[in-house]
């Protein structure tokens, strides 16, 4: 039994490179990437916000961040704040869809960014903060240190592969 | 006897490992991608993703159908259709679906 777990923990160790964290498709006008969702901010009452990114290469050079969150009640996100160490993703947000759940309600919304940033925002020395505007109301996420040095390496990689690939 | 009905116990684990959905399972360890299917639209700039999580080979929970992962990613037009299959020793096991469409 231990030698299975051995082998698994070993396995799942040297797996830990950027390639399970993202998927990519190249398609006639460029390759399409794809982060899989995430989950590093988290607000004291309302919970956590996952999020995920997608970019297409040789277009506008805007990516798109898709993100769930969850609250007591249904309400309407007017737009989006991360800050990651003076990077500063900022913009009005669409929503996707609103699904009641056991306990409050889901909220899936979208926005659009700056693809160049995002290499800067994934600084694994920063603590960085997401704030949904609600009526004008800010609601802070702050980010989970642990999984936030875990993952902004893995970001950084990402969306550094991508300039490299995109720019050949 | 104990040691007959633990070991039993602990092959049927390992044979529910096998119940992964993948063209190629590893007993003790599974990372594998591959396609589900193909439609006639043309090109994609969207991508969703929903996924189904199992532990010990006893529970299985979450919506991994394509339907949830297109609307994950506001997709009403699809292109294509992969999935992606992790198992660790069967006691840890993600199935996530990735949906690529407009």
């Amino acid at each position: 039994m231990a030698v299975f777990f051995a082998v698994g923990a070993t396995l799942a160790a040297s797996g830990q490179n950027i390639r399970s964290h993202y998927v990519s498709k190249a398609e006639t006008d460029g390759v399409i990437y794809h982060t899989l969702p995430v989950t590093l901010f988290e607000h004291p009452e309302a919970g956590d916000l996952t999020f995920d990114i997608t970019y297409k290469e040789h277009q506008t050079g805007r990516a798109t961040l898709n993100f769930t969150c969850r609250m007591v009640r249904p309400e309407t996100v007017d737009s989006v704040r991360f800050i990651s160490d003076g990077v500063v993703l900022a913009g009005p947000v669409e929503k996707l869809y609103l699904e009641p759940e056991k306990r409050g309600w889901k909220h899936r919304y979208t926005f659009d960014l700056d693809a160049s940033q995002l290499c800067g925002f994934f600084d694994e020395k920063a603590l960085p903060e997401a704030t949904l505007y609600i009526g004008g109301e800010p609601w802070v996420y702050r980010a989970k240190r642990s999984a936030w040095r875990t993952y902004a390496p893995i970001g950084y990689r990402i969306f550094e592969m991508i300039r490299v690939n995109e720019a050949r | 006897m104990k040691k007959f009905l633990a070991s039993a116990l602990f092959a049927a684990a390992l044979m529910a490992t096998g119940c992964v959905k993948s063209p190629v399972v590893g007993g003790a360890y599974t990372d594998v991608k591959d396609g589900l299917a193909v439609t006639g639209n043309a090109g994609s700039s969207k991508v969703g993703t929903a996924e189904v999580k199992g532990y010990l080979g006893l529970v299985a929970l979450g919506d991994a159908s394509i339907q949830t992962a297109a609307r994950e990613a506001g997709i009403t037009r699809i292109h294509h259709v992969d999935y992606q299959t992790k198992s660790y020793v069967g006691v840890y096991t993600i199935y996530t679906i990735i949906v690529y469409g407009d």
